[in-house]
């Protein structure tokens, strides 16, 4: 069986394509940088799709705006709506919800600093998480320590909407306390009804290393620092989920 | 009594070329240009400042603009909230707008700010907009397809609201002077 290709998308402005490749490698996959401007028909051969974080078009008229707007992200969409799994980190977070694969939900500006803030954030994994491919598995309760780096970062949508997600086990991974961005129902990942695509709006790929998480996590140190360890939870989970669709498929 | 501040680059607009480019992939060929104004709807006491005292203040403070990339203009009728014009106003040569103003936004920090460090007393609220206008050559485009801008790029329906209005005149303000009337 070959390594799941998986495509991480690269728009002009988008800073984080190189750790999120390595976050996937490192996870058994075959990730490959797809530039925004290739043939996006050239997408329809990648068995999933990573949108990676950044300032896609410089945020311009809103984050994630102008690229979910783009031929590629045009067939992303489509190929997620046959069931290709769509990991949208941040910024390509922000481009999922623009598309409007979550449906009624925006990414709007932080309340109540109205800026961009940049910090660690303890993330816990929700009771439902079995039912996206990016968390399944992961025991509920448990906390990943993420990246958050962002100035439009809180779920946004009617308290209907929010009710739905909730009886949906949608919100599948949410802030441990208060929501530094005053994203409603402390959402930090919301996942869509078939559970194959993942808005998430803080990194995991900046916190995936046991060099990235030793200086906080007595676990994660000794032993070789270049470890997946701590957040890279989210790439193993997104692989077992690939290769399990695989061989679903031969079956 | 509302004074309504608006706030446009005097650079390239970067953003407004992005959606000229942008809409003009979407669809909209006539479409070659884009202006974009931020707009501040300033809500000062009837019986306090004047108008023109709120543009001398908001020029002088440099918090929502900076004179040397920014041009200032305040509407000359500003006295009441704007309303939708969509499918009342098709009038010939009436030059529209679109107005996207953000749900749920909160301009509590920059309302203390002027009205406490840069002198417009009893300011009540201040609420934050972005006023875009698109052009097929000198013409200005119809509010039909403002609203297809709207629709299609300018508004997130989830989290912001867009109307669509004829442009309101508006009075240019000199730096740090009083306000200039062309």
């Amino acid at each position: 069986m070959h390594d799941p290709l998986v495509a991480v998308v690269v728009f002009p402005g988008t800073n984080s394509e190189e750790e999120t490749v390595d976050a996937c490698r490192d996870a058994g996959m075959d990730a490959r940088l797809f530039m925004w401007s290739d043939d996006a028909a050239a997408l329809r051969a990648y068995d999933a799709y990573v949108l990676p974080g950044g300032f896609a078009h410089e945020d311009r008229v809103r984050a994630g705006a102008i690229a979910a707007k783009s031929a590629a992200v045009a067939t992303i969409v489509e190929e997620a709506g046959k069931g290709k799994l769509v990991l949208g980190i941040c910024n390509g977070a922000q481009v999922i919800a623009e598309t409007g694969l979550l449906g009624d939900i925006a990414i709007a500006r932080n309340l109540p600093a109205r800026r961009f803030e940049s910090r660690t954030v303890d993330v816990v994994v929700s009771e439902s998480a079995d039912r996206c491919a990016f968390t399944r598995g992961l025991a509920p309760g448990s906390i990943l320590v993420m990246a958050a780096a962002h100035g439009e970062g809180r779920f946004f949508g009617s308290s209907e909407t929010f009710a739905a997600l909730e009886a949906s086990g949608c919100i599948v991974l949410r802030y441990a306390g208060d929501a530094h961005n005053g994203s409603m129902h402390r959402a930090a990942g919301i996942c869509n009804a078939g559970g194959n695509v993942l808005a998430l709006m803080p990194h995991p790929e900046r916190l995936a290393w046991r060099f990235n998480v030793a200086y906080r996590d007595p676990d994660a140190r000794g032993g070789d620092p270049n470890e997946p360890a701590g957040a890279h939870a989210i790439f193993r989970t997104m692989a077992t989920s690939l290769r399990e669709q695989s061989a679903e498929a031969t079956r | 009594m509302i004074v309504e501040c608006a706030v446009e680059l005097s650079i390239p607009d970067n953003t407004a070329y992005t959606v000229l480019v942008a809409l003009r992939a979407l669809g909209y060929a006539e479409l070659t240009r884009v202006e974009r104004a931020d707009l501040f709807r300033l809500d000062v006491p009837d019986q306090g400042l004047s108008r023109d005292e709120v543009a001398r203040a908001i020029s002088g403070a440099e918090v929502i603009f900076n004179p040397n990339k920014h041009r200032l203009s305040i509407s000359a009728t500003s006295d009441k909230r704007t309303e939708p014009v969509v499918g009342q106003a098709t009038l010939a040569h009436t030059e529209f707008e679109a107005v996207v103003t953000d749900r749920d936004d909160d301009s509590s920090k920059l309302t203390r700010l002027l009205a406490e460090r840069f002198g417009l007393a009893g300011l009540r609220s201040v609420e934050q907009a972005v006023a875009w206008r698109l052009f097929e050559g000198d013409v200005p485009a119809t509010a039909q397809r403002l609203e297809w801008a709207c629709r299609t790029l300018l508004c997130n329906p989830h989290s912001q609201s867009s109307i669509i209005r004829a442009r309101p005149a508006r009075t240019p303000v000199g730096v740090g002077a009083a306000v200039v009337e062309t």
